[in-house]
């Protein structure tokens, strides 16, 4: 069965900067996953009492994991694809 | 609007009802444009791992049928927009649709809403912290990224669809640390289950994973708290009929926790269709007439779980059923379509009947919302806790919009989609009003969150 699925290209390495530390992911991930890899799990700060948020529906209905995104605020990371050189900021609103 | 189009039939949602609908019309001649808001089309079941991502080897049949079904409706010559969310509806089936940074203007002659479904979540103390997901978005995770959510899992709930997750953490390397089922379905449930050859075989192979693994498994329990400092740490586990007593702790850094599906109503609710509140099929669902799909608006369509969850074959059957009927509605007809709409009936009637059983079966028990504490949480997106809700409700709020507007629940940017069944369940605890005189929480254009600088761009 798994051999009628044709063996994907291996994957591509891109750098991102996430709070200003650099860290590999993998093209095409997306940014929620691509964290996650690397442990981080806290996205953003809830506004009320700024309790720790992060992924939780992954398909883009939550909005808990907005991010700021190449200075673009309130992205959702579970949505957008990683690309080489992206500058991630978490721990907004 | 310098590109506003007029298609035929536009179909929203590109799952098994979004795509067996768009192939039925496109078959018989009719123009169709499929949008569907994710990177890759397959929706939930027929879900696609990312170009250049290698799926998890139990994924694969499904991965392979999706690719197939994807493929069919591309061939038949069906233009599909990837990437494409639907942020608004307006008369005539006029639709706002963001894609690439720009809005384009699409009027539909007919319109075929399959936009699914979302995991239902009831809130309890903690389900904020991170590391606490739907099970739906830790299956993501790794059906789509090939990311392990975690290390150690607690996955909970009500469903078998909790069976299907616990087989791809457990192939995604994750170990399961409890699984909480918080029915307990009897000996009559099961062999009622073994009517349905189809099903039954693929949830036995499914449970004779999780038992393999030796995962601790718990009937008749539900999560009671999720604990940690910045992420998860803990969860609590409450054995529901044996009293409070009976809690204990498991060490988890994942819980994957979902009671069912919620329909994802906001484009027929924007259309004016009518709607019924069902609470084993989901909560609020479309009704549609069953041997068209057509709603009570003009032109508009809805399959699949938007009529309420009955699980991919129903919805493969729906699609079918409405993208047929909607190119006949056009004068799209061949003789022998007549033997596919029939077919696709009886196909839709037995996966219902399935449906329903299993529904029926793994219904969670009222009593959930007895775990929501004063100090829970329950619209995640503004912070309101469960305790202003019973005050709001205690002051004369009787409705969600009472709610909403005396306490900000499901005002924020995920429009109550999150807290939706929680507040149904607390209005019928604390005043006695049923769900249907509490109303839904009716969607805000723009229903999906979209930069303001992109609205405006046309």
């Amino acid at each position: 069965m798994n051999a009628a699925i044709p063996k994907p290209p291996p994957p591509v390495q891109v750098t991102l900067t996430v709070d200003g530390q650099r860290l590999n992911a993998i093209d095409g991930q997306s940014v929620g996953a691509a964290l996650l890899t690397h442990d981080i799990r806290v996205l953003r700060r809830a506004p009320g009492g700024g309790a720790p948020r992060g992924l939780f529906c992954a398909m883009g209905v939550c909005l808990e994991c907005l991010v700021t995104i190449d200075g673009r605020p309130a992205r959702r990371a579970c949505r957008e694809a990683v690309r080489d050189g992206m500058v991630i900021e978490t721990g907004g609103p | 609007m310098a590109d506003a189009r007029d298609v035929e039939i536009v179909v929203v949602g590109a799952g098994p009802a979004g795509l067996g609908a768009a192939l039925a019309a496109r078959r018989l001649g009719a123009e169709v444009l499929l949008l569907d808001e994710h990177g890759d089309a397959g929706g939930q079941y027929f879900m696609q791992p990312r170009a250049g991502i290698e799926p998890t080897l139990d994924a694969a049949r499904q991965v392979l049928a999706g690719r197939d079904a994807i493929e069919r409706v591309r061939a038949a010559g069906v233009e599909i927009w990837q990437g494409a969310e639907v942020w608004g509806l307006f008369p005539s089936r006029r639709l706002c649709v963001h894609r690439d940074g720009r809005t384009h203007t699409v009027s539909a002659r007919r319109l075929i809403v399959a936009t699914g479904a979302h995991d239902r979540v009831m809130a309890f103390p903690g389900w904020t912290l991170p590391g606490v997901m739907t099970a739906g978005g830790a299956q993501r995770l790794v059906k789509v990224d090939a990311v392990a959510p975690g290390r150690r899992a607690v996955i909970a709930g009500a469903g078998p669809f909790l069976l299907v997750v616990a087989k791809h953490l457990l192939a995604a390397g994750v170990e399961i640390a409890a699984y909480v089922e918080t029915t307990r379905p009897s000996v009559s449930a099961v062999l009622g289950l073994m009517r349905f050859p189809e099903i039954w075989r693929e949830l036995a192979g499914y449970a004779g994973s999780l038992l393999r693994s030796r995962a601790p498994v718990y009937l008749g329990a539900s999560v009671a708290a999720a604990h940690g400092g910045e992420s998860l740490e803990r969860v609590t586990i409450a054995r529901a009929d044996e009293g409070a007593a009976d809690r204990f702790d498991v060490a988890a850094d994942l819980l994957a926790v979902a009671y069912g599906f919620r329909p994802q109503i906001e484009l027929t609710m924007l259309a004016g269709c009518g709607h019924r509140f069902e609470d084993a099929a989901g909560g609020w669902v479309c009704t549609v007439d069953r041997d068209t799909g057509l709603t009570s608006a003009d032109g508009v369509y809805a399959v699949g779980e938007v009529t309420g969850v009955a699980g991919w074959r129903v919805a493969a059957a729906e699609g079918r059923i409405a993208g047929l009927s909607a190119a006949r509605s056009l004068d799209h007809w061949r003789p022998d379509a007549d033997a596919e709409l029939a077919q696709a009936r009886r196909r839709r009637e037995r996966g219902q009947r399935l449906a329903d059983f299993v529904n029926r079966t793994f219904a969670p028990p009222a009593a959930l919302v007895d775990g929501v504490t004063d100090d829970t949480v329950v619209c995640r997106c503004e912070d309101v806790p469960a305790r202003a809700i019973r005050d709001a409700v205690e002051s004369g709020a009787g409705t969600a919009g009472a709610v909403k507007s005396w306490t900000r629940c499901g005002m924020g940017p995920c429009q109550g989609r999150m807290c939706g069944w929680t507040l149904a369940h607390l209005l019928r605890k604390h005043a006695g009003t049923s769900p249907e005189a509490a109303g839904a929480n009716p969607p805000r254009v723009p229903i999906k969150p979209i930069p303001v600088q992109d609205i405006v761009a046309g």
